[in-house]
């Protein structure tokens, strides 16, 4: 049994940059080498700031009503926080699959009615409020292979 | 019993057990005569009143269960009697009376959301469930009469995955305790006098996209749970439980290995979403069970995927299956049995059989022999079909009555002995059906594409029906603006009562559909109605808080109705 198009449930998205390059760092640093501090902040990023800003009010028109004005969830999952690392983690989803869903199946009472840069927008949105990190690339559908969902920003590896 | 005076259970008695037990307690400024009690470890708040009923009043035994005809003023299961029939022989209210039905309480809950509770009554308590909000919801007695609060308990879910709205469909009360089960899989045991929780059991795992969304049903000491998340892959099951420990007495999942391609069965979906109901005479459990997963892409599951869309018969005792009817083989539509099995008797040739049905999706009422599940008759539909109905989805879509809705959603119909008639809530949704082969991630939703609204040229309405079980013909019907769903009751007064998405809560002629009262709620009145009787006057009662899945709109509240002199 069903509803009208699509439901809640829990999808995912980590990038994997942000961890090698933390892990890059740490091997760095663990081998006493002072070097040249990984080129990046904004390099390593996979989607942009502004692109994330239009995805936050689109997310707001669109999302919000069933995922919550701060994505913790209300009859949709929770698209931000513990919950939603928790889904990713359960699901190991890649973020070429949340833009699949996404663009296929929400929003839940008009699927696939946003143009599909709106969904990478939301989707940039998504990231940025899970702590992945923003570059100068803009997230693409080319690009979205390479981001890496997991592991979730700030979830220990802090060895 | 008087639903004015409680006795015992004082607030100080509460709060001295309260902190005997080591928990917080405090009285509510203003309040003198209610306490609340937090309890982290098992994530609740319960609020309590002096007025609390005492536990004898409120114990319900298997004895009165089977014997419902000696408790004509009570509401004691979802279904009101074992046989889901949600009929009330009280018939205080009638035809002629029905225009003076005026609100006695506006109960509201607080939690605003989509509401689907069956109130369930016993000696002039209401007990009822709330949905989720912001994680949390509420099991709560009240004053039948008044809709005074006389305990609620707050319990706080962890994560949990749902398609169709953060609903709960009810409690069953027995053995002096109130049984829930909830949206993060718990099977809670509460004190039916004050909400105390007694204890707590898992039965399912909602990381992978079980959830409980039904009222348990209740029989002989055990608690019988099915479980919802017919979108994800997982696998349907009904479970007993031991009603005073919780533990587990049987299990039995409801796909086949045998008629499903390869080992899609771990995956295979035949959820069992609505209440079960029992045949006590032949000790069998008798449900409906939901669409195979993915929903729309059948590829991958090729066969008959038994036993998914079917009517179901379990031996109660051990859980094994004793019969099936399948309503639709190998289903790409999420045309699946949802809405709660109704047992009946008809008469065929002179004979008198016994006989269940089930309002499909497909916009049939089914009706079986519930001996060996051999179909004795489709009705008419209730809905209407599109010439195309039954066209396998492509990837471009396909067009079709009824949609992925149905027919009859979960709303549990009523059936009355004095009309032979079956009330059914159906819709008529233009949608498109789409497919398209699906990944398999677990705990992620598997739907295998889509099925939307049609835009251009949008069907959009509802039905109430009254189908005749001797005949399966339509004796009448009734055509509502929006789609239906929420349930039906019927009374020995002649009338069924029933909800719609706009606010009106309506009555009707069971006999001739004629419209003979309404009452505007201020929300979608998507619940099912109940009815009972407190000191010598019956009341009708029923939640009005609108529906996430039809976008009705919201509200909080239960209602309570009698007539005014």
């Amino acid at each position: 049994m069903t509803s009208q198009s699509t439901m809640r449930n829990a999808f995912s998205n980590p990038l994997r940059r942000q961890v090698s390059r933390r892990f890059l760092s740490g091997l760095v640093l663990a081998a006493g080498l002072s070097v040249v501090a990984p080129a990046t902040a904004h390099a390593h990023g996979d989607y942009t700031p502004a692109q994330a800003k239009h995805g936050a009010q689109l997310y707001s028109e669109h999302c919000a009503q069933c995922h919550g004005s701060e994505l913790q969830g209300q009859t949709g999952p929770a698209l931000a926080g513990s919950d939603f690392k928790g889904s990713l983690e359960y699901s190991k989803m890649s973020a070429k699959q949340l833009f699949h869903f996404m663009a296929t199946q929400m929003p839940y009472n008009d699927p696939g009615s946003l143009k599909k840069q709106q969904y990478l927008d939301v989707l940039a949105y998504i990231l940025s409020k899970n702590g992945y990190p923003a570059g100068d690339e803009h997230l693409s559908e080319s690009s979205l292979s390479h981001v890496k969902l997991l592991p979730y920003p700030g979830s220990s590896q802090s060895h | 019993m008087r639903p004015t005076a409680f006795p015992k259970a004082l607030a100080r008695l509460a709060l001295g057990a309260a902190l005997a037990g080591g928990l917080l307690a405090y009285a509510v400024p203003g309040l003198s005569a209610t306490s609340v009690e937090v309890n982290k470890a098992q994530n609740t708040q319960r609020t309590v009143t002096s007025n609390t009923p005492s536990k004898s009043e409120v114990t319900v035994s298997d004895k009165m269960l089977q014997n419902p005809s000696a408790h004509e003023g009570d509401w004691l299961l979802d279904g009101r009697n074992y046989w889901n029939q949600r009929y009330s022989p009280l018939d205080q209210i009638d035809a002629d009376n029905v225009k003076q039905l005026s609100p006695v309480a506006i109960v509201q809950t607080g939690m605003t959301g989509s509401f689907e509770t069956t109130p369930v009554v016993v000696h002039g308590v209401m007990y009822a469930t709330t949905p989720v909000v912001d994680n949390k919801m509420k099991i709560m007695a009240l004053n039948a009469a008044t809709g005074d609060i006389l305990w609620e308990t707050t319990y706080k879910l962890g994560n949990y995955k749902i398609c169709c709205g953060p609903v709960n469909r009810g409690v069953a009360v027995a053995y002096g305790n109130v049984y829930v089960v909830t949206l993060d899989d718990k099977l809670i045991s509460l004190d039916a006098s004050n909400g105390k929780v007694e204890w707590e059991k898992s039965v399912a795992d909602p990381r992978a996209g079980y959830s409980e969304t039904l009222a348990p049903q209740v029989f002989d000491h055990t608690v019988i749970v099915g479980s919802a998340g017919g979108e994800w892959p997982i696998r349907g099951f009904v479970a007993a439980y031991n009603a005073d420990s919780g533990k587990q007495e049987w299990r039995w999942h409801s796909t086949d290995p045998n008629s499903f391609k390869g080992d899609s069965w771990k995956h295979g979906g035949g959820m069992v979403w609505t209440t079960p109901a029992v045949d006590p005479k032949q000790g069998l459990v008798i449900f409906s069970t939901g669409n195979p997963n993915p929903d729309l892409y059948g590829d991958n599951r090729k066969g008959d995927n038994l036993y998914t869309d079917s009517i179901v018969a379990l031996h109660i005792k051990t859980g094994k299956i004793a019969w099936h009817y399948q309503e639709v083989k190998h289903d790409v539509w999420d045309y699946d049995a949802v809405s709660n099995v109704v047992l009946f008797n008809i008469k065929e040739n002179g004979k008198t059989i016994p006989a269940a049905g089930e309002a499909g999706k497909t916009g049939w009422f089914y009706i079986v022999d519930r001996r060996n599940g051999k179909l004795i008759r489709k009705s008419e539909p209730f809905v209407r079909h599109s010439k195309n109905m039954f066209s396998k989805p492509t990837k471009s879509g396909v067009e079709m009555l009824p949609g992925a809705n149905g027919g009859s959603e979960w709303s549990p119909p009523a059936f009355s002995p004095k009309t032979d008639d079956v009330y059914i809530l159906g819709m008529n949704q233009l949608m498109n059906f789409t497919t398209e082969k699906p990944a398999t991630l677990p705990g992620h939703i598997r739907l295998g594409s889509a099925f939307t609204n049609v835009k251009k040229g949008a069907i959009q309405n509802g039905t109430f029906t009254a189908v005749n079980v001797a005949t399966g013909k339509i004796d009448w019907q009734y055509h509502a603006p929006q789609p239906m769903i929420g349930g039906a009751l019927a009374t020995a007064g002649n009338l069924v009562f029933t909800g719609e998405g706009n606010g009106y809560f309506d009555a009707f002629n069971a006999t001739t559909g004629k419209k003979l009262w309404r009452f505007n709620l201020g929300a979608g009145v998507n619940a099912p109605p109940v009815t009972y009787k407190v000191g010598g006057t019956q009341y009708i009662a029923v939640a009005a808080g609108g529906n996430f899945q039809l976008g009705f709109p919201y509200g909080d509240a239960i209602a309570i109705f009698k007539v005014s002199r």
